[in-house]
C-alpha cells in the first residue's frame, strides 16, 4: 500500500495521461481513417499534424457554450460531468504492473479484491451521462439518442457480464492483479475453446458498451443528427468526447487485463533482457494500442447496424453465445479438471 | 461452513416441484402451439400428481413423521400439506372453469395455464414457508402471475384497471411486508419462525417496540393479500374487473395461501410476542381489523346489485371469519381455518363457475335481474348456485355452516367472545344478500333469453363443488379428523 | 460514525427527493443518488462486494430501465399532479409511520455492534462469505428467486406479446415468427 499522498499524485498523473492520450487519440484516429480511406487526414499543423489536437482544444474552449433554454439546466450541465468522471474513475482499478515496480510504488491507483466488479460498476454508472444528456436537451433527436443508448447498454451488459463470468470461474477471483498473474489461458487447453468464444463476445460487447461503430447508434449522424450530442457545444461537447475516448482506453485495458495477460510481457524475451516481462505499464500500453487500433479499424470498415439488428444481435446471438461459453467453462471446470 | 446432513429434504418439496415441472411442460406446449384443451388436461394431470405427493406427506403427518427441511425454512407438516391440498383443489376447479370459458371469452392465450401453475407453485411455497424469506418469495411468485392474469383481457378498461390496481397495491403491500421483515429481523436477528419465536420469548429479550412494529407491518402486508378491511379496497374492483376464471383462481387459491402464511406467523411469531409487555397490542389491532372486515364485507355485499361484485364483498366478509381463526392463533384455530378454507374453496369456485356460465363474453351481465327465473330455465345451475350460496351464508347442513361453527368455537375458546358474537350477527346479514339471489332464481318470472349450453368441464367443476359442499357439510369429521390427527411443527410458543 | 451520519443524511434527503420532486426524471435521479449512497455505506462497512453489486444491479440496470421507461413515456409535470386532499392525508400517515419507526429504533435498548467486529465478521467483504450463505443456508430461497424471475418473465411476455395481433417488426420474437411463417424452422 502506498501512502495516501502518493496515491493522490498517481491519480492526478493518470488523469493527465488519459486526457493527453485522448487528445492524441483523436489525431491518430483521424490520420488512420484518412490512411484507410486513401486521403491525408489532418497534416498541416506541425509535423504529421502533431499540433492539431492543441488547436482543437483551443477551438472548443473558446466556442460559445450554449445552454439550450428549454433544457433541464441542472441535468444538462451535470450529464457531461458524470460521463467524464466515471470514465476516468474506472481506469483506476486496472493494474499497470507488478507490485512496487513503478519506482518502488505500485503502478495502480486502487487494488481492490473486487477490482473486476469495480470496473463494471463504474462504467455502468457512466452511461447515465449519455442518456441524461440526451433527455435534458429537451429535443427529439437527443432523446432518441439517449433512448437508444440505454436500451443498447442494458442489452449488451448481459453479454459483457456473461463473458466475464468465464474468466471469473477460471480464475476464481475478482482481483484483476490475481487474474493477470494467473493468466487464464495457462490453466488448461480444455478451456481454450470457451475462453476464445468468451473473448470474442467480450470484445464485441465492449465495443457496444463504448458506443463505437458499428454500434454507435446513440449518435448516428445520418439518422438522428448527432444523437445525444446534438445540443451540446464547446467544453461540454469536448467532455463527452473525452469520456468516449477514455472509455475506449479503459475497455482496451480491461480486455487486455482479463484475457491477454494485462501488464505481463512475453516471457520469451527474458533470456535476453532479464525482467523485461515485468516492466510496468509498457506492455499494458502496447496491448491497449492493439485494441485502440482495432476500434479505429472497425470504424473504417464496418457500416452501422440498424436498430433492430442491434437488438437482435445482442439478445438472440451474443447473449446465447456468451451464455453457452459460460456453461461450457463451468462444465469443463466441474467435470474435466 | 458445513450444513447439517438433513438440511436438504427433497420429499417435502414434492408438490411444489411437480407443479413447477408441469408449469414448464405447459410452457413448452405454449411454445409449440399445442392445442389448448390438451394444455389444460396436462395442467390437470400436474395438479393431480402434485396432490398425490401432498397426500403422501399428509399421511406421514398422520403417523407423526412430518418433516421439515432447510433449517425449518420449509415445512411438510399437516397444516402445510392440508393447505397445499386445498390450493390444488382450488387450482383444479379454476382450470376446469378456465377450460370451459377461455375460448368463449377470447382469452385463451398460450401462457395462461403455465402462469396459473406457476402461481399455484408460489401459493404452495407460501403455505409451506417456515421463514420470512421463503414466505416473501412464495408470495411474490404467486402474486406476479396473478397480476398478469388479472389483466388478461387486453383492451378492456376494466380488466386492465384490475391488473394495474392489483399490481400497484400488491407492490405497495409487498413493500410493507418487506419492511416488516426487515424490522422483525432487526429485532430477532433471524428469519425463520422458530428462531424468531425463540428469540422473542427468550428471557433477556428487550427490543419489544421494534418487534411489535415489525409484526404490525407484517400483518398489514399480509392483510392486503387476505383483504382485511381497510386493506380490502382493491378487492371488489379487481375481482369484478378480472375475467371470471381468473377471479375464481384468485378468490380461492390466493386467499388460501395468504391465510396459511398468516396463520403460521400468528401461531409462532405473533404468539411469542404475546408474552411481552406490549403483547396485548397486536391481538387488539388484529381484532379491530377483523371487526371492520366483518362489517365492511357483509354490509358492502348487501349494497351490491351485481352478483360478481356481491361475491367479491362476500370474499372480504369471509376473510373476517377466517380472521377469527387467526386471532385464536393456535392449533385449533389453524385446523378450523383449514376446514373453513376447504369449504370456502368449494363453494366460491362453485359460485363463480355458475356465474361464468351465465355472464356475457365480456364478463358483463351479472346483474341480479339476470338470475330471475333461472330455476325454470336451468334447474341444474339454479340448484347448484342455491346450494353453494346457502353454504356461503352458513346454513346447515352445508360445509359453510360447519366451517363457521369451528371458527366461532376457536375464537370463543381463545377468549374472543365479543368478536365471535359480531361474527354471528353479521352472518345474519349475510343470509339476506345470498338469499336475495336465490329468491330471484326461484320466485321471479323469467324475462330473459335462454342460456347457452353448459360446457362439460364447467359441469364437472360445478358438480365437484356442490358434492363437496354437501359432503363436507354432512360428514365434516372425515376431513377435519384427518387434519386434527395430524402433526403440527413449530407449535406451542 | 460521522461518516455514517453524513451518509444517512444524504440518503434520507435523496429518499425525500424521490417523493417530493415533481419531475419524474429528477425523482428517479434522486433514487439513483440514494442507491449509490447506500453502496457507499456498504463500502464503509467493508462490504465491497455488496457495494459493487448494488451499483451494478440498481444503478446500472434497474434505474437505467426506470429512466428508460420514464423517458419513453415522456411524462410532463402536469400529468403527475395528484389531488391535494389525498396528498395531505398521505403525508400525515407517512410522517406518523416514520415517527413510529424512528421511536421504535430509538427505544431499542441494544448497543450497536462494534464496527471492527462487523468488519472482522465480513472478512473484508469477500464474496465467499456471501456465497456460503446464499448457496448454503438460503439455497431454497435462491432457487425460488429463479422461479420468481421466470414467472415475471412469462407474465411480462404474455401481456406484451399477444399472439392474436401481428408481432411488431424488430422484436426478436417477431423475426422468429416471420421465419416460421416462411417455413424455415
Amino acid at each position: 500500500m502506498d501512502p495516501l499522498g502518493v496515491t493522490f499524485l498517481k491519480a492526478l498523473a493518470l488523469c493527465t495521461v488519459l486526457l493527453g492520450a485522448f487528445a492524441y487519440m483523436t489525431l491518430i484516429e483521424r490520420r488512420l481513417l484518412g490512411r484507410m480511406q486513401h486521403r491525408y487526414g489532418p497534416n498541416r499543423l506541425g509535423p504529421f499534424g502533431l499540433l492539431q489536437p492543441i488547436a482543437d482544444a483551443i477551438k472548443s474552449v473558446f466556442k460559445e457554450d450554449i445552454v439550450v433554454s428549454a433544457a433541464d439546466r441542472f441535468v444538462y450541465v451535470l450529464a457531461p460531468m458524470i460521463s467524464i468522471t466515471f470514465a476516468l474513475a474506472a481506469f483506476g482499478a486496472i493494474p499497470g504492473g507488478p507490485a512496487g515496480s513503478l519506482f518502488g510504488f505500485d503502478p495502480w491507483i486502487v487494488d481492490l479484491d473486487i477490482g473486476l466488479l469495480y470496473v463494471l460498476a463504474v462504467t455502468s454508472i457512466g452511461v447515465y451521462g449519455i442518456f441524461l444528456g440526451g433527455w435534458a436537451s429537451n429535443s427529439k433527436y437527443p432523446l432518441l439518442g439517449s433512448l437508444r443508448s440505454s436500451a443498447q447498454i442494458i442489452s449488451y451488459e448481459l453479454g459483457l457480464g456473461l463473458s466475464v463470468l468465464s474468466v471469473i470461474m477460471i480464475a476464481g477471483t475478482l482481483n484483476l492483479r490475481a487474474i493477470v498473474e494467473l493468466n487464464v489461458w495457462s490453466v488448461s487447453p480444455w478451456l481454450w475453446p470457451p475462453l476464445a468464444v468468451a473473448f470474442g463476445a467480450f470484445v464485441i460487447s465492449a465495443i457496444a458498451e463504448v458506443n463505437r461503430t458499428p454500434f454507435d447508434l446513440p449518435e448516428a449522424e445520418q439518422e438522428i443528427v448527432a444523437g445525444y450530442l446534438t445540443e451540446y457545444s464547446s467544453i461540454k461537447w469536448a467532455l463527452y468526447q473525452m469520456a468516449e475516448y477514455v472509455n475506449m482506453m479503459t475497455a482496451s485495458a480491461f480486455i487486455s487485463t482479463l484475457f491477454l495477460g494485462g501488464y505481463k510481457g512475453p516471457t520469451v524475451l527474458e533470456p535476453w533482457i532479464p525482467g523485461i516481462s515485468d516492466w510496468p505499464i509498457v506492455w499494458l500500453v502496447a496491448k491497449m494500442a492493439l485494441f485502440m487500433f482495432l476500434f479505429i479499424w472497425l470504424r473504417a470498415t464496418l457500416p452501422r447496424l440498424r436498430y433492430d439488428q442491434l437488438m437482435r444481435f445482442g439478445w438472440v446471438y451474443l447473449f446465447e453465445v456468451a451464455l453457452a461459453a459460460a456453461l461450457v467453462t463451468g462444465a469443463v471446470i466441474a467435470f474435466v479438471l | 461452513m458445513t450444513l447439517p446432513a438433513d438440511f436438504i429434504v427433497v420429499s417435502i418439496l414434492g408438490p411444489a416441484i411437480v407443479m413447477l415441472v408441469f408449469a414448464m411442460i405447459t410452457l413448452l406446449f405454449a411454445v409449440f402451439q399445442v392445442d389448448r384443451s390438451a394444455t389444460a388436461s396436462m395442467a390437470l394431470v400436474g395438479v393431480g400428481t402434485a396432490a398425490v405427493f401432498a397426500l403422501h406427506l399428509l399421511m406421514k403427518g398422520q403417523q407423526g413423521a412430518a418433516e421439515a427441511g432447510f433449517g425449518l425454512r420449509y415445512l411438510g407438516d399437516t397444516p402445510a400439506t392440508a393447505f397445499t391440498l386445498v390450493i390444488l383443489l382450488g387450482t383444479a376447479l379454476a382450470i376446469l372453469v378456465s377450460e370451459a370459458d377461455l375460448s368463449r371469452l377470447g382469452l385463451d392465450h398460450p401462457e395462461y395455464y403455465p402462469l396459473m401453475l406457476l402461481s399455484a407453485t408460489g401459493a404452495i411455497v407460501l403455505a409451506s414457508a417456515g421463514d420470512l424469506i421463503t414466505l416473501l418469495l412464495g408470495l411474490e411468485i404467486m402474486s406476479l402471475a396473478v397480476y398478469a392474469l388479472a389483466a388478461w383481457r387486453q383492451g378492456s378498461r376494466q380488466s386492465e384497471e384490475a391488473g394495474m390496481k392489483y399490481f400497484l397495491l400488491g407492490a405497495f403491500a409487498s413493500a410493507l411486508l418487506i419492511y416488516g421483515i426487515a424490522l422483525t429481523f432487526g429485532a430477532g436477528g433471524r428469519f425463520d419462525y422458530a428462531g424468531l419465536a425463540a428469540a422473542f420469548s427468550a428471557p433477556g429479550f428487550d427490543a419489544h417496540v421494534l418487534a411489535l412494529l415489525g409484526a404490525v407491518l407484517l400483518l398489514a402486508g399480509l392483510g392486503f393479500k387476505v383483504a382485511f378491511a381497510p386493506f380490502h379496497q382493491w378487492l371488489p374492483d379487481v375481482y369484478t374487473g378480472a375475467p371470471t376464471p381468473v377471479t375464481t383462481f384468485m378468490s380461492v387459491v390466493v386467499k388460501t395461501a395468504a391465510f396459511a402464511a398468516l396463520l403460521r406467523i400468528a401461531s409462532t411469531v405473533f404468539a411469542s410476542l404475546g408474552a411481552g409487555p406490549l403483547g396485548e397490542l397486536l391481538p387488539i389491532m388484529l381484532g379491530i381489523l377483523i371487526g371492520a372486515t366483518l362489517i365492511v364485507g357483509n354490509f358492502g355485499a348487501l349494497l351490491q346489485s351485481g352478483v360478481k361484485r356481491m361475491l367479491a364483498y362476500s370474499a372480504v366478509a369471509h376473510a373476517g371469519y377466517l380472521g377469527l381463526a387467526v386471532l385464536a392463533a393456535d392449533t385449533v384455530g389453524t385446523n378450523a381455518a383449514i376446514f373453513y378454507l376447504t369449504a370456502y374453496t368449494l363453494m366460491t369456485a362453485g359460485a363463480f363457475a355458475v356465474l361464468s356460465a351465465i355472464t356475457n363474453a365480456d364478463d358483463r351481465g351479472d346483474e341480479i335481474e339476470r338470475f330471475a327465473g333461472l330455476a325454470a330455465r336451468r334447474p341444474f345451475l339454479a340448484a347448484s348456485l342455491a346450494i353453494v350460496l346457502m353454504s356461503l351464508a352458513g346454513l346447515p347442513p352445508f360445509a359453510g355452516f360447519v366451517g363457521k361453527l369451528l371458527v366461532f368455537q376457536a375464537a370463543i375458546s381463545a377468549g374472543y367472545v365479543a368478536l365471535a358474537v359480531l361474527g354471528i350477527a353479521t352472518s345474519v346479514v349475510a343470509v339476506v344478500y345470498y338469499a336475495r339471489v336465490i329468491t330471484y332464481m326461484y320466485f321471479r318470472e323469467s324475462d330473459q333469453e335462454t342460456i347457452r349450453p353448459l360446457a362439460p368441464t364447467l359441469r364437472i367443476a360445478v358438480v365437484i363443488a356442490v358434492v363437496g359442499t354437501i359432503a363436507l357439510g354432512i360428514l365434516p369429521g372425515f376431513w377435519y379428523g384427518l387434519v386434527e390427527r395430524g402433526q403440527v411443527l413449530l407449535a406451542g410458543f | 460514525m460521522i461518516t455514517f451520519a453524513v451518509l444517512a443524511v444524504v440518503m434520507v434527503v435523496g429518499a425525500l427527493g424521490v417523493v417530493l420532486l415533481r419531475q419524474p426524471v429528477h425523482a428517479a435521479l434522486s433514487l439513483v443518488g440514494t442507491l449509490l449512497t447506500l453502496a457507499v455505506v456498504f463500502v464503509t462497512l467493508q462490504a465491497h462486494f455488496l457495494a459493487a453489486i448494488q451499483v451494478i444491479v440498481y444503478g446500472g440496470a434497474i434505474m437505467v430501465l426506470f429512466l428508460f421507461v420514464i423517458m419513453l413515456l415522456n411524462l410532463k409535470e402536469e400529468a403527475t399532479k395528484t389531488r391535494a386532499a389525498y396528498r395531505w392525508v398521505a403525508y400525515g400517515v407517512g410522517v406518523i409511520a416514520a415517527a413510529a419507526i424512528a421511536v421504535g429504533a430509538l427505544l431499542d435498548p441494544r448497543q450497536a455492534p462494534d464496527a471492527l467486529a462487523v468488519s472482522e465478521a465480513l472478512r473484508g467483504g469477500s464474496p465467499e462469505l456471501i456465497a456460503e450463505v446464499l448457496f448454503g443456508e438460503f439455497m431454497l430461497a435462491f432457487q425460488l428467486v429463479g422461479v420468481l424471475l421466470l414467472t415475471g418473465m412469462v407474465g411480462a411476455v404474455a401481456l406484451v406479446q399477444r399472439h392474436n395481433e401481428p408481432p411488431r417488426p424488430g422484436t426478436p420474437l417477431a423475426d422468429a415468427s416471420r421465419r416460421d411463417a416462411r417455413g424455415t424452422r
